[in-house]
Formats: C-alpha cells, sequence, structure tokens
C-alpha cells in the first residue's frame, strides 16, 4: 500500500513537471533589433565563440535588405578583404592596420546604427550564452574635423531597467597601432529606466602619415557586462 | 486494489485542484490594460501619463513617433519625430502637450546640438522650446507643470527652468557630476546629486520657484541616498538604501535593498515608509496620496518581469500590491499605474481603483481619432501559465487513470 502510495505522488509530480517546465523555459526567449535577424541571433547564440569570419556574420544574421546595402555601396574587393577577417565575441583585438583607408568606403560603411557600428556585449558562459542583456556600443568613425583628428562614442545597457552599479565608457585613440590618448565617461548607481546613453568623445592634433582608430569600450558592474568595438580608420594624409 | 482505485482518483482530484490553484492568477483583483506591445529589449522606451491618456516611445518603431492612446489602448494620435534619421533622448507628456528632445541617429558622441520641442497634441503645433548651446550637451530628462518645464541638461548636470509664459530658461541648479531623479509639482522640483558640501553619498533637493530658494532634506545627506524621488503637493517619496552599501571595486552597490522615505515638506517630517533588505532598490513615485514602487524578490539581472506594483497611501497608511511579472514602472498619475515588461516589450496601466478611468482630456474633441495600427486593443489578467486545454487534460487523466484500474479490478 505504501508502495503504491509513493506511486501516486510520483506520478502526480511527474505529470505537473510536464505541465510546467515548458513555460519556465520559454521564458529565456529573448529578441534583437537592429540589422540581426531572429534566426541570425538564434544562430549566434548556438555558436557562441565559434571561428567564423565578418563576412559569416554578415551573411547569417544581417537582414537581407543590410546586406544588399552594403553590397551596393561597398567596393566588391574591399568588402570581400573585410569580411574575410576574423569575427570577434566581444574580445579585445588589436586595431587595424591594414588598407581600408579609402574615403569612400570609410563614409558608406559606417555611420548607420546596427550591427556595423554598433558591437553587442554580454555576459556569456560556455554552457549558455544569451544576447537578453548586455552593453551596447557605437562607434562614431574617427575623422578630421576643425583642424583636429575628432574620435569617440557611446553605449548603454540593455535588457536591465533596475539600478545600475556602475557603468563606463571609453574612447582610446590609436595612431598607427599605439593608444595616443583616452576619454571616458562613467556613472554610479543609477536608475537605467528609461535606458542611460553614456558618451564620451575626444579630439587630438593630427600628424602627417598616421592612421588614426579608436575602440570603444564599456565595462559595467551589477550586471558585470564588458563589450568594445572599433570605429572605422582615418588616414591623415 | 480498492485502494489503488482511491488512491488514482485522489491523484486525479489532487492534479486537477492544483491546476485550477495555478491558474488563478497573483494579483487578480487588480486590471491590467495592454497599451502597446512592440520593440525589444535592444529598444529605447519610455512612457507617460497625462490625464488620462498615455504617450509611448520605442526607438526601434518605424517611423519613429511618440504614440499617444487612450487608457483602453486604442491609439489616438501619432507625434512624428522631425524624420527618420532622430531619436529621442527624452520626452515627457504633461498638460495636453508632448515635450521631447531630438538626437540624431548617426551622432554617437551628441556633438551635435539638441532641441527641445514643444507638441500641443490638440492641434498639432510645434515650437521649439530650447536648444542646447554646445557640443557635447544633452538634455536627458525632462520634466513639467503648468507655466514651467525643468530639463537637466548640460553633461546631465545641470538643473535648467523654463518658463512658458515668458519663454525665458535659466540654470538653477549645477551638480558636481550628476543629476539623478527629477520631478516637478506646481512651485517645487525636486532632484537629487552628489552633495554640495563635498561630503560622500548624495542628498535630496527641493528648490521653491516663487521663491527661488534650494533646500535639502538633512536625512537624506548620505552614502545610502540614491537620489531618486517624486514629488506630489507637500509630499515627497525618495528612497535611499536599507543597508549600508558594500564596495565593489571600490563602489558602494546600493542596489540590493531598500528603505522609502516619504518627506512632508510643510512639517520637515521624514518618515521610513517601508524597508527591505533583500528587495532592490527601486525609484519611487508619488500622485496625490499614493506612492508606489516596483518591488522584486530579489535582484536577478537574467529576469526583469519579477516585480509587483507596491503602493502605500499616506492617508490610510495601508500598502497595496497590484499586478504581476512588472519590470519596472514609467509613470503614476490620478491613480493609475503605468508599467512595463521586459520580454516581450510592452507597457500597461494597471487603475489601482480596478475601474478603468475615462478619458476626459478637452484636447481630444479638436482632433479627429485615428485608427489603431500596430496595438493589441486588449483588457487583460494576468495570464496563467497553465490554460484550459491542461485543466481539461489533467481532468482527462484522471479519468483515464481511473477507467483502467476499474477495468483491471
Amino acid at each position: 500500500m505504501k508502495r503504491s502510495l509513493k506511486f501516486s505522488i510520483l506520478a502526480g509530480l511527474l505529470l505537473l513537471l510536464i505541465f510546467i517546465v515548458p513555460s519556465v523555459s520559454a521564458y529565456g526567449s529573448f529578441e534583437i533589433s537592429g540589422t540581426y535577424t531572429d534566426a541570425g541571433v538564434k544562430w549566434l547564440n548556438e555558436h557562441w565563440g565559434a571561428n567564423i569570419t565578418k563576412g559569416d556574420v554578415v551573411r547569417i544574421a544581417y537582414a537581407p535588405e543590410d546586406v544588399k546595402m552594403i553590397r551596393e555601396n561597398v567596393d566588391p574587393k574591399l568588402l570581400q578583404q573585410i569580411w574575410s577577417e576574423p569575427y570577434y565575441w566581444g574580445d579585445q583585438y588589436p586595431p587595424h592596420t591594414g588598407t581600408n583607408t579609402s574615403s569612400d568606403a570609410r563614409v558608406k560603411t559606417t555611420g548607420k546604427a546596427g550591427a556595423d557600428t554598433a558591437i553587442l556585449g554580454g555576459t556569456t558562459n560556455a554552457l549558455s550564452p544569451k544576447l537578453s542583456g548586455g552593453i551596447s556600443l557605437s562607434a562614431n568613425p574617427t575623422g578630421y574635423s576643425g583642424g583636429y583628428i575628432t574620435f569617440g562614442g557611446s553605449g548603454s545597457i540593455y535588457g536591465y531597467t533596475s539600478t545600475v552599479n556602475y557603468f563606463k565608457v571609453q574612447a582610446d585613440l590609436y595612431g598607427d597601432s599605439t593608444k595616443l590618448q583616452t576619454a571616458y565617461t562613467e556613472r554610479y548607481n543609477y536608475s537605467n529606466n528609461p535606458r542611460v546613453t553614456l558618451s564620451t568623445s575626444g579630439v587630438r592634433t593630427p600628424v602627417h602619415g598616421i592612421l588614426y582608430q579608436a575602440q570603444i569600450l564599456g565595462d559595467s558592474t551589477s550586471p558585470t557586462y564588458t563589450a568594445n568595438t572599433w570605429s572605422s580608420s582615418y588616414l591623415y594624409s | 486494489m480498492k485502494q489503488w482505485i482511491d488512491h488514482a482518483l485522489l491523484l486525479g482530484i489532487t492534479i486537477s485542484i492544483t491546476l485550477l490553484l495555478i491558474s488563478i492568477p497573483c494579483g487578480a483583483a487588480s486590471t491590467d490594460i495592454l497599451i502597446e506591445k512592440s520593440g525589444t529589449v535592444m529598444s529605447w522606451t519610455d512612457a507617460h501619463i497625462d490625464n488620462n491618456l498615455v504617450a509611448t516611445y520605442v526607438s526601434t518603431n518605424s517611423p519613429p513617433a511618440v504614440r499617444v492612446y487612450f487608457m483602453n489602448g486604442t491609439l489616438y494620435k501619432s507625434v512624428p519625430l522631425s524624420n527618420d534619421n532622430v531619436d529621442l533622448d527624452s520626452f515627457r507628456f504633461s498638460d495636453g502637450w508632448v515635450y521631447f528632445t531630438e538626437h540624431n541617429r548617426d551622432d554617437a558622441t551628441y556633438w551635435q546640438n539638441e532641441t527641445v520641442y514643444q507638441y500641443t497634441l490638440a492641434t498639432g503645433e510645434r515650437k521649439v522650446l530650447y536648444t542646447t548651446p554646445g557640443f557635447g550637451e544633452r538634455v536627458t530628462k525632462i520634466a513639467a507643470s503648468g507655466d514651467h518645464v525643468v530639463l537637466l541638461g548640460g553633461n546631465d548636470n545641470r538643473v535648467i527652468l523654463y518658463t512658458l509664459s515668458t519663454g525665458e530658461s535659466r540654470t538653477i541648479f549645477t551638480a558636481r557630476n550628476s543629476v539623478y531623479g527629477f520631478a516637478i509639482d506646481g512651485d517645487r522640483i525636486m532632484w537629487g546629486s552628489e552633495r554640495v558640501d563635498k561630503g560622500s553619498g548624495r542628498e535630496i533637493h527641493v528648490y521653491t520657484i516663487s521663491t527661488g530658494t534650494d533646500s535639502i532634506i538633512p536625512e537624506s545627506k548620505s552614502e545610502k541616498t540614491l537620489g531618486y524621488g517624486d514629488i506630489s503637493g507637500q509630499n515627497m517619496a525618495w528612497v535611499m538604501s536599507a543597508k549600508d552599501p558594500a564596495s565593489v571595486n571600490g563602489v558602494p552597490d546600493l542596489s540590493v535593498s531598500y528603505d522609502m522615505k516619504l518627506t512632508n515638506l510643510v512639517s520637515g517630517r521624514t518618515q521610513s515608509v517601508e524597508r527591505s533588505d533583500t528587495a532592490p532598490i527601486t525609484s519611487p513615485f508619488i500622485s496625490g496620496d499614493t506612492i508606489a514602487w516596483v518591488k522584486k524578490p530579489n535582484v536577478d539581472y537574467n529576469n526583469s518581469d519579477i516585480g509587483t506594483i507596491r503602493t502605500y497611501n499616506i492617508t490610510t497608511g495601508t500598502f497595496g500590491n497590484f499586478a504581476a511579472n512588472v519590470d519596472a514602472i514609467s509613470d503614476l498619475d490620478n491613480g493609475v499605474v503605468l508599467w512595463s515588461r521586459l520580454e516581450p516589450v510592452s507597457f500597461w496601466v494597471t487603475p489601482l481603483s480596478g475601474k478603468i478611468p475615462e478619458v476626459t482630456s478637452p484636447a481630444l474633441s479638436q482632433t479627429a481619432i485615428q485608427v489603431p495600427t500596430t496595438v493589441q486593443k486588449t483588457t487583460t489578467s494576468q495570464k496563467s501559465p497553465v490554460n484550459l486545454i491542461v485543466i481539461v487534460s489533467a481532468f482527462t487523466a484522471g479519468i483515464a487513470g481511473y477507467t483502467a484500474l476499474k477495468k483491471k479490478r
């Protein structure tokens, strides 16, 4: 009799689990806007950290109309070069020292909100990478204005509207791969409802023949996220 | 064998009752009305209530516009932005006007000047109120009441008072670092900032427009003060951490507890409304005799929609709980709470009385009502994770088990 009672309880619990578990697991769903498609986001999550190229990301995750726009506006050879480069999953990597400094390409491939100028960074671990919360960064094209090299960007924490303990957005200006100067903005203990965007920028007297480029970094605690992205480069000739 | 049958029956009944109980929503007494469900977790969103109308902004909607809804979720009017390439840096809805600050989406450094507009809902007229004086200067918050509009300008550190009748603006406060909470009601403005005496922590300021005096709430001078709050009449609600903040990488972490404060500006008395050592700190809203805030059981960075709306009635001293799966409150006005969820991104209103308020804005008689486009006009109660099909299935399972066992017998 005791055995049959145990069986009844166990069966009841199992039945309950069957009904309840799907509603719990479905809660972890997420969406991302911009140039990533839903299918693309799903693929990125499933292949987080994989050895892929920037072109792979574009082909898999960008909206078709954005891919079309890029193809129409960027020199095919340059595109081939950029898209064959490895894709970095939010880790820091060295500034470009290549030759993608054509002013036409620079103008046409940047300045558009979305995956071209923003990188999504979030807490990741080997088991369940998520893009449901993190740092969104945007970099302005590094350029020349009023006698100065101008650089900068902005960032915000998305997917979290409560009180953020600390958030810093930093812009590092590089000249021929050497870090030249840093600008940053930081904030402590602030409400992220509505979402707060921090921006930072700087200027520097140019030197002929130097290739300038800025790296924008985001760093937060509670919630803890890091992210970075690069601006387009500018050759002061 | 009879015992087996009894157990099977007991099992079926237990499951059925359990599922029925699960299907009864938490806080079912409240009426939660879906206003808008659009955007994604990446969207910049904000929303406000004014005179039983709700204005929302979702940055990923196209074309970009502030959308104004009736309290039942029907779209009343869209307020278009200047062009498709601008975004909002701030907005507010007050006294029939929508105030908003536009920012060029391509300018990540905010070098370009920003413009604050006042849009008259009744006529569709748009007027420039203010333009930032230099590059890198923004207007990130707007508050308005009657003849006065308050702007958070500079680099989030200047409180600018704009008077509609004269068209004049003047800076009334400059913070050492940043200004945090930001609200106005009638003759009084409140904000939080780092302490002006250069002591550690933050403090709450109350500025009286008619006299030009800036007072500081003495009890607010603390390392535990977050600097956020709201003001209504002679009452001000603000919040501080309940516990001494732990240091995270040298930064005091105020996020893991709260002590909700109420200050009577006439008597000068400050009292603690409610403390929690585990609920994350949250910004209060106040309207009339009601204070509202989001109460969550714990800090959860991966799951935001876990809160309820907690209310306190100043006159009666009673607490209330409304709605479920709440992420954040955006506004409180005349007994109606405007709140949001993150998954999916959606705005909701909950009338604390349980009755949907009637639209009384005189502005509505002057403008044709637009047909709703993307909104879902839905009146909802809390959704249960277990639906009718599941409950019927449970009953069926119980009956089937009973029948099978009976046959075996």
